[in-house]
């Protein structure tokens, strides 16, 4: 046998365990997903796969919840307030952090992220500790500031990463046409960097729709959020009600990402 | 109306604004707040139970759902000074955490008329709770499965049910009672951990499942047949058709206590204590007890005649063992630690 061809055949076993590997991959990212639409649509009382039956009885049951429900709209409230704002305040931070160079852009970057890198129960019990100080303890105020706060880095991330990518001579040729500092942000740089803020936007919803440690923990009187909720569900009833809830959940994840492929397209928010 | 990014961002800005605007809404001052736990429990007592009483007041009511260490953390985070809420409801080993921090108000039957009439293991510690939930602890079995069933708590180390077993994590104040309850069962006393460790150890492997709830679908479908576990659990399963039955242990029951508690800092602390004192009423236990099997701590419940059957009765449930969470508490980082450790 030839060097080219042993070379070929090393190579097609180089692609077939790949694929494998991808394949098995992409099994392990989505049994879990499989497994929890299917325990939502069975017929029987337990959550299980494969289902007894076919039904849509869990959805039915869940949204005769008004435990479930309310949680569910507090969770979609807060998320997307938290997006919004999240974006808004990340789009800042990112112009800011893109005038700075040196150690301090360094720093200030580190900075940025730091919620990611404390432990989410740590800042959850600081949080709490400081929202009661300024009598925001156990408001949704409060709860909203903790979800923006956790949030904030993947926003952040996202559109630093897109700014980074919009050359600096675009601003210089706007700013030699006389356009104002605003007119360059608004007409120049928001469309180009408006993929990278997007997906920031759905990254912060969805990191917001998951919280669940500094949702415990700041959660206002008499609310509660849908991962909350379904705990507590979860804790007495052990029924595919929560697969039902966790369905939705998975269906709301794809209608973001589908809203980033309509508005901007996927390709371009990565 | 098509999607476009100007759309997009419109519409956001407009959902912030509201947002913003709702804000205030979501502050119920004049609402009377406790807490609760959640899933069934926050349903029934909402529709059920606090509509009685938010009239007796005349003030609308909501609750606070959630678990026992969330709740604590919030306390200590508002200090005894600025509680959230008039009432609350722990289970003892939460209380037990901040009683000596100067949060509640002493309850007598002056302030809660009611406490006149609770048995005696009812009040407790220092006065500073009362029982008002009262679930006992039993043993269950599938009656399809095991053909001479456990008499009690020593009967789990029998070699019959050896593979068989569901226990509760030790995070779960069901684990601790029976760890400090084998602690003294077969080694020097409540606190010689080491013994009660050893024990469990030689139960394994055996399924740790963190609340009662969850026990319920192992036992339904026959991946254990004996467990420990309310009798609120027992019931529902019977009614689901499964083939289950139960045992008081011949040592005695243990129970879950939850207790309630009046913040003595609190501005509405008279509507607390006409809440704790709603709670212990006849009416409330007798509900509780019909719907939940929570046994009555007031003894002049007189229980129908279908729940004669369960152990509910003021008499047995005072018989149940019965725990110092006081001391508990100190024992229990050490006796956490090693059963994570070991089992």
């Amino acid at each position: 046998m030839s060097m080219a061809a042993k070379t070929f055949g090393g190579q097609r076993h180089v692609n077939l365990g790949f694929a494998v590997l991808i394949i098995a991959l992409y099994v392990f990212l989505l049994v879990p997903v499989v497994t929890i639409v299917g325990a939502s649509l069975t017929n029987g009382l337990m959550i299980e796969f494969p289902p007894q039956g076919l039904s849509l009885r869990w959805y039915q049951e869940f949204f005769a919840r008004q435990d479930l429900v309310d949680g569910l709209l507090m969770s979609l409230r807060i998320g997307a307030i938290t997006a919004v704002v999240t974006s808004a305040i990340a789009m800042m931070a990112a112009l800011a952090g893109q005038a700075l160079s040196g150690k301090l852009s360094g720093v200030f970057q580190l900075g940025m992220t730091l919620p990611l890198l404390v432990p989410e129960l740590l800042t959850a019990v600081g949080l709490l500790f400081f929202l009661y100080k300024i009598e925001l303890g156990k408001t949704v105020a409060g709860l909203q500031f903790g979800h923006i706060l956790m949030s904030f880095p993947y926003a952040y991330v996202s559109i630093s990463a897109a700014l980074r990518q919009v050359p600096s001579s675009l601003e210089e040729a706007s700013a030699s046409l006389g356009a104002t500092g605003w007119q360059t942000f608004r007409l120049v740089i928001l469309p180009l960097v408006m993929p990278g803020l997007a997906m920031g936007a759905i990254f912060a919803f969805i990191n917001s729709f998951d919280l669940y440690t500094i949702s415990l923990l700041l959660k206002p009187l008499g609310g509660n959020t849908l991962p909350l909720a379904l705990f507590d569900f979860l804790t007495y009833e052990f029924k595919p009600t929560a697969a039902a809830a966790a369905t939705i959940s998975i269906i709301l994840s794809i209608a973001g990402v589908g809203l980033v492929q309509k508005l901007v397209g996927l390709q371009r928010a990565f | 109306m098509s999607l476009t990014r100007r759309n997009f961002l419109k519409t956001s800005a407009g959902a912030a604004a509201l947002g913003a605007i709702g804000l205030p809404a979501f502050a119920q001052s004049d609402t009377f707040i406790v807490n609760m736990f959640g899933g069934r429990w926050e349903n029934d007592w909402r529709q059920y139970v606090m509509p009685k009483f938010a009239e007796q007041i005349g003030k609308d009511f909501d609750l606070d759902i959630g678990l026992g260490m969330a709740w604590i953390s919030n306390f200590r985070a508002a200090g005894p000074e600025n509680p959230p809420f008039p009432a609350v409801m722990l289970n003892e080993k939460y209380t037990a955490m901040i009683r000596n921090d100067d949060y509640f108000e002493e309850l007598t039957p002056e302030l809660v008329p009611n406490m006149a009439n609770v048995i005696d293991p009812a009040v407790l510690k220092g006065n500073t709770a009362v029982t008002g939930m009262l679930a006992p602890l039993v043993l269950a079995y599938r009656t399809d499965m095991i053909s001479e069933p456990p008499k009690g708590w020593a009967d789990l180390w029998d070699e019959r049910f050896r593979g068989l077993l569901g226990l509760y994590k030790i995070t779960n104040s069901a684990a601790t009672m029976m760890a400090l309850w084998a602690g003294e069962h077969f080694g020097s006393g409540r606190d010689d951990i080491e013994t009660a460790v050893a024990k469990f150890k030689e139960l394994g492997p055996f399924p740790q499942i963190g609340y009662s709830a969850q026990l319920t679908p192992l036992l339904t479908q026959g991946q254990i047949a004996v467990a420990p576990i309310d009798l609120g659990e027992i019931k529902a399963m019977q009614e689901q058709g499964v083939p289950i039955d139960y045992v008081v242990p011949e040592e005695g029951m243990m129970v879950f206590d939850h207790s309630f508690s009046v913040f003595k800092n609190s501005p509405d602390k008279q509507l607390g204590l006409d809440y704790v004192n709603f709670v212990l009423s006849p009416e409330i236990q007798l509900w509780m007890a019909e719907n939940w099997l929570i046994a009555p701590t007031n003894k002049t419940v007189e229980l129908p005649e279908e729940l004669q059957k369960w152990p509910l009765q003021p008499e047995v449930v005072s018989q149940a063992i019965r725990f110092d969470w006081d001391e508990t508490l100190s024992i229990m980082p050490a006796l956490n630690d090693l059963w994570e450790r070991t089992i």
